[in-house]
């Protein structure tokens, strides 16, 4: 397997682990290790996102009232099963986005013919960043449209760097270390915690 | 055709559909907030809501021991109880809004909240 | 070789990756602008599916948006969240509806029109799947105010998408003018 696709092979490793968690403490465990693992691979978090996300997605459930009433708040009853459904839900699509940036840092080569228009994209893409932004608003139109001139005119075919490839299959062993941990996390619910 | 630089007819079309479905869709939503039938028990200082809708099945502490409380189909009943007499069993099942069962031995009250659909209609009639 | 296979079957890859990328690159953009709620995507993406709207056939329109997507779905790492589905499936519903729209009414909808109608099916499939998938009946009070916001931005897009489409000298090229 070439080493880009490596961690996307891990990733879907740890995807059941994730998705079939029901347990509310393992479950935040486990995002916890992601994020940490978004560090370890040089990525950098922005926590803001992610409570506005946690607050905004646990809120909503609160709406709909279930269980135990743990308080009164502005006329709306906050309740035990509401509460840890929300969070439940919140902290799956936090996990679940940094599961998926982990598969993809490597950037994978995708199969088949649409794998090849991907990374033709892609390519066309990085030429669009690279790019100097021009702030005129008056001119954004034609701004936009010499981008899509120019980066048609660079159209080649892109070559990919088999060298590289072949140093990530030696690295191949350290993605099984994350498997192992994920699933230790994940099996903490079976500790049937109060949580 | 593209050539065209104004906004058509068929355009504010396509707008005023849109925004009178949003609006229609936010009379239905704002209208109905709060109206769904909620189960609501009480029991040694503490409440538990429950929507109608929702199949719960939940043992609620008391002074003598636990009431077990089911909500499944549309609505709740109690079919265990550590009192004597059993009394709150033998209510049965109560789904519309102002019933109630009760448990005095082990301090559970189990009502159902909400405002029926009826009730928004002038012409009922009560003896 | 595989290239080849497909300028037998008459699909410019070129031009379909090339408007990919646009969308992803617009797409960058947005997120970049501040905003009040991550939710809350003005859908820049959807200019550069408006211009295949304009030049592409049918079969090349679906390989841009499939581009679209997947593409979203890797640059952001959403690619196996719920966000993912919330985006096929309010991607995809939006294209076909703009399509169809496109097709029939084309000469009496102008790309107004046509984001507006695209915005409010890919808004109101995000919002069944989020029904569905995070915030349970829930979903449905946010849903007004989001198709609102929703309805002026399409609104916005559209303008713009139609002053680019008139004053692109690329797509004028690629349309051959007919625009």
């Amino acid at each position: 397997m070439e080493g880009r696709n490596i961690p996307l092979a891990a990733g879907l490793l740890m995807l059941p682990a994730l998705v079939f968690q029901d347990a509310l403490l393992p479950l935040a465990l486990q995002v916890l290790f992601l994020i940490i693992l978004q560090l370890v691979i040089g990525r950098k978090i922005r926590f803001l996102p992610n409570i506005i996300m946690l607050i905004s997605i646990t809120v909503l459930n609160l709406f709909q009232a279930h269980g135990r009433v743990l308080a009164d708040v502005i006329g709306m009853q906050i309740t035990q099963g509401a509460l840890e459904i929300g969070l439940r839900r919140a902290l799956m699509l936090i996990g679940l986005i940094y599961l998926s940036r982990f598969m993809v840092f490597r950037k994978p080569r995708f199969p088949g013919r649409i794998g090849r228009l991907l990374s033709l994209q892609f390519a066309f893409y990085e030429g669009f960043l690279s790019r100097r932004p021009s702030l005129k608003p008056q001119q954004i139109i034609e701004h936009l449209d010499k981008l899509l001139m120019e980066q048609e005119a660079l159209a080649e075919e892109f070559e990919t760097d088999s060298r590289a490839a072949r140093e990530e299959q030696q690295r191949a062993l350290l993605y099984v270390l994350p498997v192992i941990l994920f699933w230790a996390l994940f099996s903490v619910k079976f500790l049937e915690l109060p949580f | 055709m593209r050539k065209r630089k104004g906004i058509t007819a068929a355009d504010w079309a396509a707008i005023v559909i849109v925004a009178l479905s949003i609006a229609l869709l936010s009379m239905q939503v704002y209208r109905d907030t709060g109206n769904d039938s909620q189960v609501v028990i009480e029991g040694g200082g503490e409440m538990w809501v429950y929507s109608l809708d929702t199949d719960v099945h939940t043992h609620i502490p008391g002074p003598l021991s636990e009431t077990e409380v089911i909500i499944q189909d549309g609505s709740v009943h109690i079919p265990a109880s550590p009192c004597r007499d059993k009394i709150c069993i033998s209510m049965g099942q109560i789904s519309r809004p102002g019933q109630w069962i009760i448990c005095l031995p082990n301090d559970v009250f189990v009502r159902v909240e909400g405002v029926e659909a009826e009730d928004r209609e002038v012409d009922d009639v009560a003896f | 070789m595989m290239s080849l296979s497909k300028e037998q079957q008459n699909i410019r890859v070129t031009e379909i990756a090339l408007l990919g990328a646009f969308a992803l690159f617009l797409s960058t953009i947005e997120m970049v602008i501040p905003r009040p709620l991550p939710y809350m995507r003005i859908g820049l993406a959807n200019l550069s599916v408006m211009l295949g709207l304009a030049m592409l056939s049918t079969r090349e329109y679906f390989l841009l948006v499939l581009l679209k997507i997947l593409g979203q779905g890797i640059i952001h790492g959403t690619l196996f969240s719920y966000v993912f589905l919330f985006s096929l499936g309010g991607s995809s519903v939006s294209a076909l509806g703009m399509l169809l729209l496109y097709r029939c009414l084309g000469r009496q909808l102008s790309f107004i029109g046509i984001s507006v109608s695209g915005a409010f099916l890919s808004n109101l499939m995000q919002i069944t799947l989020a029904r569905l998938i995070l915030f349970g009946r829930s979903a449905w009070l946010i849903a007004p105010p989001f198709l609102a916001v929703g309805l002026v931005t399409s609104v916005i897009l559209g303008l713009f998408a139609q002053q680019f489409s008139i004053r692109s000298r690329w797509l004028a090229a690629k349309t051959g003018g007919a625009g």
